[in-house]
């Protein structure tokens, strides 16, 4: 047990995909502090390529407000949010191993879903930082 | 220990007589790996039919994501697994010892099993545990072996091919060793005829009517009913 845990300690970091460079991670669309109408799509900007758990790849893990458990897997650059409340948001991108443990890469930013009938698209619409979050419910993606 | 109540006439009948067919620390065990393995299968499903990321109710009672708990539960087995061959050695080597024998008559003993299942009529057989337990518990063990081997191995070696073949062997053993736990649930909890009141052995003190003995494990209850 004991051996196998060092041969598997020894072998782990070397094998797990990394270039040897320091990973990151980042938002490409939308932009920090836009206004999104439902579904919009997350284009994400990461520094080594995502593919499915079962390719050993990376992966992304997208939540939003803190709740960390309840995420979005994403394999590929984008990712479609079909369902999120209106209101203000922070979206957590976390850049994952092949064994869903962190990679030491991510990123938080804040948007604002607009109501569906506002005209629909995303705008550069910085929030008032000032201005009080609504009450929301949990954002259902 | 055996406790005994008899018959008004003085008499020890077998509905009346319990045996004791593991110690505390074994039933204390038992129970350990099964909760692990238990919460492991729950998890482990889960994420295999692609639900990760949605909190199954376990995850939402621990406040951790289902992958998190897998993996931490998965440490808690190996946790288990080690112990149970380093102070746990005795009774180690007796359990695979008394897995892996074979007496003649074994073969009879299959020949009548399907039908016992619903009878409780079993052929003879002379070990602790019977000839389809062996079966099971090597199975058990072995798989239970690959899975905390490429459990750990998921969990340290974080991607790229080491991990694909991790995940592979992984899954695979995932998907032989389901169907053998649920045969050993089925029959644990007695809802087969033939094995009724077998639980006992296990739980609620370990204190199993003889009469269950009997029909289950002959040999072993001849042989240590009455050094008890």
């Amino acid at each position: 047990m004991l051996a196998l845990g060092l041969v598997l300690t020894a072998c782990g970091t070397a094998d797990a995909g990394d270039a040897g460079g320091s990973l990151s991670v980042s938002v490409a669309e939308p932009e920090s502090g836009t206004t999104v109408t439902v579904p919009f799509t997350v284009e994400i900007d990461s520094s080594v390529p995502l593919g499915p758990s079962e390719s050993g790849l990376h992966h992304v893990h997208v939540w939003f407000d803190g709740q960390e458990n309840d995420y979005l897997i994403v394999e590929s650059e984008t990712v479609d949010i079909t369902e999120l409340a209106t209101g203000a948001h922070t979206m957590h991108v976390s850049l994952r191993n092949a064994n869903h443990s962190a990679a030491g890469a991510e990123t938080e930013i804040p948007i604002t879903v607009g109501d569906a009938g506002g005209g629909g698209g995303a705008t550069s619409d910085a929030p008032d930082p000032t201005s009080d979050a609504p009450d929301l419910p949990p954002p259902g993606y | 220990m055996r406790m005994t109540v008899g018959d008004p006439a003085g008499r020890r009948t077998d509905s009346a007589t319990v045996v004791q067919r593991y110690s505390r620390s074994s039933r204390w065990y038992h129970a350990a790996v099964y909760l692990a393995v238990l919460a492991l299968l729950g998890t482990g499903w889960w994420l295999i039919t692609g639900r990760e990321g949605q909190p199954s109710a376990l995850s939402r009672l621990a406040g951790a994501s289902d992958a998190t708990l897998h993996t931490y539960t998965g440490w808690a087995l190996a946790i288990l697994t080690a112990l149970g061959v380093t102070i746990g050695y005795r009774a180690t080597s007796t359990f695979i010892r008394e897995s892996i024998r074979y007496d003649r008559g074994d073969l009879r003993w299959f020949v009548r099993w399907p039908v016992a299942l619903f009878t409780g009529r079993f052929a003879r057989h002379e070990g602790h545990f019977d000839p389809g337990q062996r079966i099971a518990n090597l199975l058990l063990v072995t798989l239970l072996a690959v899975l905390v081997g490429s459990g750990a191995g998921l969990a340290v070696v974080a991607g790229g091919p080491s991990f694909v073949w991790l995940q592979r062997i992984h899954t695979w053993a995932t998907y032989l060793i389901t169907p053998v736990l649920v045969g050993h649930i089925l029959i644990a909890i007695g809802v087969l005829p033939g094995y009724r009141g077998v639980a006992r052995s296990m739980h609620l003190g370990g204190r199993l009517p003889a009469e269950v003995a009997r029909r289950v494990w002959p040999g072993w209850l001849e042989r240590h009913g009455d050094q008890q």
